[in-house]
């Protein structure tokens, strides 16, 4: 069977890279994406299993890239976590209002990562 | 995660790139800071900022950087406020995050291994000194009342309302502004006295001052200002 893809979403390239590094080491494909619109292209490019998206980028941040992908309809049911130091329970509800899965929140821990994916992706 | 525990070359090569990256975001809003026109600041560039501080903030405490999480934490409080328009910029502002920006640098030299350490004491009180902005501005537009000049005068006199009642008038007038009657010469009898009034009071230029309304809504007193005037802001 092949490897499941997620979609990660950041601004930051050592954080792209931690994290593209912790689930391609748990077996997942990875595909990077630089910010909200260039998420939202290859979202829209190539089917992804799962997104992970930061939430302050420049261009387009994570909840506009969510409620974006939510009127794509592939990605009408596709999981998309959060991953922000953002946790204020406002910002929580945005998000979940935007169509998000579900949060994580930064720093975050790499075995929590892959456990999450796994409970959310399979 | 089996990588991370037996290859730290991994890890140590996205240390590596934070260091480049928080870099970066130090130049950049460095730059943007100086640029900053503190009176007419541009959103994109507030956002700018904020976002420099916020992803030096998450990479920091990601990979175990807590100083340099907590200071840019504090950053990205204020400019947060700002950016929203729940406070303003301002020089002393500006300095201060210019100073954490090359705290910043020292802190990520060390880290890397190229620099002397940083007193902790040294990140604390510069932690304090934003807050502190927090804390003197209300979490609203903190902008300065303008003042206004009002000339009043009161008059012509007659039978219901002379000079003598001008002084009761001024009296429910104390919380306005400060008051000074324009002296008159030559008239032992005088139909009329004006005033000139400093205050903060919002007043249309060249128009006529609401005193009533703003008065009963300011002092909370049934009393009436007899008066009209025209209103110009304080130059």
């Amino acid at each position: 069977m092949a490897a499941m893809t997620i979609l990660a979403v950041d601004d930051s390239a050592s954080m792209r890279g931690m994290v593209s590094f912790t689930l391609k080491g748990a077996g997942y494909q990875v595909l990077e994406a630089v910010d909200g619109q260039d998420g939202l292209d290859k979202a829209r490019g190539r089917r992804v299993d799962l997104v992970l998206t930061d939430q302050n980028m420049p261009r387009m941040d994570g909840l506009t890239l969510i409620r974006s992908l939510r009127d794509t309809p592939e990605y009408k049911s596709v999981p998309i976590l959060m991953l922000t130091t953002e946790s204020s329970p406002e910002m929580k509800a945005k998000g979940k209002a935007a169509g998000a899965t579900g949060w994580l929140v930064k720093p975050f821990d790499p075995k929590q990562l892959v456990a999450v994916v796994r409970k959310v992706a399979g | 995660m089996a990588a991370q525990n037996k290859d730290d070359g991994g890890m140590a090569q996205f240390h590596a790139m934070f260091f480049e990256e928080a870099a970066e975001h130090l130049d950049h809003m460095e730059e943007l800071l100086l640029a900053l026109d503190i009176e007419h600041a541009d959103a994109e560039q507030l956002n700018a900022i904020f976002r420099a501080a916020h992803s030096i903030k998450g990479g920091a405490g990601t990979f175990g950087f807590s100083d340099i999480a907590d200071l840019t934490h504090e950053m990205e409080t204020v400019f947060d406020r700002i950016r929203k328009g729940e406070m303003a910029a301002s020089a002393e502002l500006v300095n201060a995050f210019l100073t954490s920006g090359d705290l910043l640098k020292a802190l990520l030299a060390h880290s890397r291994g190229a620099g002397e350490p940083v007193e902790k004491s040294e990140v604390d009180a510069l932690c304090a000194r934003l807050r502190a902005f927090l804390i003197e501005s209300p979490a609203e537009t903190a902008k300065t009342k303008p003042k206004h000049h009002l000339e009043l005068t009161f008059g012509p006199f007659d039978a219901a309302f002379g000079s003598k009642d001008v002084d009761s008038a001024l009296a429910d007038l104390a919380g306005f502004g400060d008051i000074e009657e324009i002296k008159r010469k030559g008239r032992k009898k005088p139909l009329e006295r004006r005033f000139r009034i400093l205050t903060e009071v919002s007043v249309r230029h060249g128009g006529r001052a609401g005193l009533h309304a703003a008065h009963r809504q300011d002092q909370g007193q049934r009393g009436r200002a007899r008066a009209a005037g025209r209103g110009r802001g304080a130059g």
